[in-house]
């Protein structure tokens, strides 16, 4: 359905006339919440200012309904871009069992996509699938000592179909488990994955061990354990922690994530600073690959905000004996304003950057960066770069002017956000 | 030549904090509860990650919601939110102004979020 842009702007304007977010009739509440939000992005010089591709206005109005046991959510989104449309961007019911918020059912769109966490990089990451083309059913039984059974199975564009069943704990007291599976049929892509998760507390540390496989056979296996929470040392300001990490998966895993590179061994140890009273922190990390230590890795970085209003970060890496970066940047917040800069070292380049802020006005905020590579291009081109952001938040709206030069290249970008109410 | 001075500046910097240089001596915080950020004169911060759907961009639409993990300025420049969270490991980074990224520079356990750094919160 085609729209106007002075439809949208009066759908906008009843939407910010709209009668109070909340109301409780009879034991059901009702509200409603509206995000509007508009961009363009442009190049100055161009044949044209703003592309079709380049510009986005859309109003997104969301109503829910909830009682004890039911609760129902409709979103509807009028968006005018390379073309105007109205569409029911989201929308659901879920049912529970009457004073337990384990036994339920529901069926949606759009509201949810698969997402499976791992430790530090997920098993499964956000816009895997695009959730937008995603419609889903689940049901939901649980209530031994907490524990949940999860069943979702999404439908996507394609006749694809993506499952998954989850069955985990809550805290025990000294751990909780955890058991993911995930498979795929359809036309595009076929895979299973099992995943299981276990945390125990042994009061000095908490592994997390995080064990998949993709398939039968040891090729097919990976496992990630970590220890969260060993403390040797401790002082007013913070304390020390150490993070053992041990990863290894087989040739033929099938991950859809980063968290398991095929064929990788790789120990490590993280050291962190935990700042309590003191605004100091940092670590020192290590990750090494028996099978290639000329792939060791290492990394430090520090933190620290003092007394005088700076706000010092350094930051090294390094890869092997291959190539190493080091940056270090300064900011002092004075009042209203703020100025610093910063020099980023590699191997073979060095960048000097620069920033400066202004804020007049509670909610207001002008923010320079710039930077340049002296030895860029055989020293001759310094290839500068400069950035400048000016944001005005104020209940709920937000206003967003950036514009970028880099490479000979200016573009302007402007938005506006706001939610109502 | 460029290596020396990465190493320098490290120890440059530990030999002021060390000496009591103000502008080396970290400021005390209060009370650690919840999330913090030190970033003066911010038009506006968020906090945004894995349990708020980085807020917005990961639900339907991948609209910003500007609401969505708003944290509160204090009169010393510090942006204080509160997350009712479960158990878990949750990723995550502070959305200055809208548009600029920065993990949490008070914990360095981080991972990768499209593309950029971010922090991990064990919980």
């Amino acid at each position: 359905m085609r729209v106007r842009r002075c439809e949208l702007v009066l759908i906008l304007l009843m939407a910010v006339a709209s009668p109070p977010d909340s109301l409780d009739p009879g034991g059901w509440v009702f509200s409603q919440r509206a995000v509007f939000a508009a961009e363009a992005l442009c190049t100055p010089g161009g044949d044209s200012w703003v592309g079709a591709g380049d510009r986005l206005m859309e109003l997104s109005e969301t109503l829910e309904l909830e009682s004890g046991r039911i609760g129902a959510s409709l979103t509807v989104t009028a968006r005018d871009a390379d073309s105007s449309e109205i569409f029911l961007r989201s929308g659901g019911v879920e049912a529970g069992w009457p004073g337990t918020p384990w036994i339920g059912a529901g069926v949606s769109r759009s509201l949810r996509a698969p997402f499976v966490p791992g430790l530090r990089d997920p098993l499964i990451e956000h816009g895997w699938v695009d959730i937008d083309s995603v419609s889903s059913i689940h049901g939901r039984l649980g209530g031994l000592l907490g524990t949940t059974l999860d069943f979702t199975e999404h439908f996507l564009p394609g006749a694809d179909t993506i499952c998954v069943f989850e069955a985990s704990s809550p805290w025990l007291g000294f751990g909780s488990f955890g058991y993911t599976r995930i498979w795929s049929a359809g036309a595009d892509s076929a895979f299973d994955l099992d995943t299981y998760e276990a945390r125990v507390d042994l009061r000095m540390i908490e592994p997390w061990i995080v064990l998949a496989r993709s398939g039968s056979g040891a090729d097919s296996t990976a496992l990630v354990v970590e220890g969260a929470g060993y403390s040797p040392l401790g002082w007013g300001g913070g304390r020390l922690e150490l993070v053992p990490v041990f990863t290894w998966a087989g040739d033929s895993i099938e991950v859809p994530g980063k968290a398991f590179p095929p064929g990788r061994t790789t120990v490590g140890l993280d050291a962190v600073v935990r700042p309590l009273t003191s605004a100091l922190s940092g670590m020192a990390g290590c990750r090494y690959d028996p099978a290639d230590p000329g792939a060791a890795r290492g990394r430090a970085s520090v933190d620290l905000v003092s007394e005088g209003g700076f706000h010092h970060s350094l930051l090294a890496t390094g890869i092997g004996g291959r190539s190493w970066q080091c940056s270090l940047e300064s900011v002092l917040h004075a009042g209203r304003t703020s100025m610093g800069g910063g020099l980023e070292l590699m191997q073979d380049s060095v960048r000097i950057t620069g920033t400066a802020g202004y804020s007049p006005l509670p909610g207001v905020h002008a923010l320079l960066d710039i930077s340049a590579s002296p030895e860029a291009g055989g020293g001759a081109l310094p290839q500068p770069a400069c950035s400048l952001g000016v944001a005005y938040c104020r209940q709920g709206a937000r206003a967003l002017i950036v514009l970028e030069r880099s490479g000979g290249v200016t573009t302007v970008g402007a938005s506006l956000c706001a939610v109502f109410p | 030549m460029r290596l020396r001075i990465a190493a320098a500046v490290p120890a440059l910097l530990l030999a002021l904090t060390l000496g009591g240089c103000s502008a080396f001596t970290p400021v005390t915080l209060g009370d650690p509860g919840g999330f913090r950020f030190w970033y003066p004169g911010a038009a506006s911060v968020q906090v945004i990650g894995d349990w708020n759907a980085w807020g917005g961009l990961e639900s339907a639409g991948g609209t910003l919601d500007p609401s969505c993990g708003a944290m509160t300025p204090d009169d010393h420049g510090f942006w204080t939110a509160e997350a009712a969270l479960e158990k878990g490991r949750y990723r995550y980074a502070f959305l200055v102004d809208g548009h600029i990224w920065v993990p949490d520079p008070s914990n360095h356990l981080r991972a990768e979020y499209g593309g950029r750094e971010v922090s991990v919160l064990v919980r």
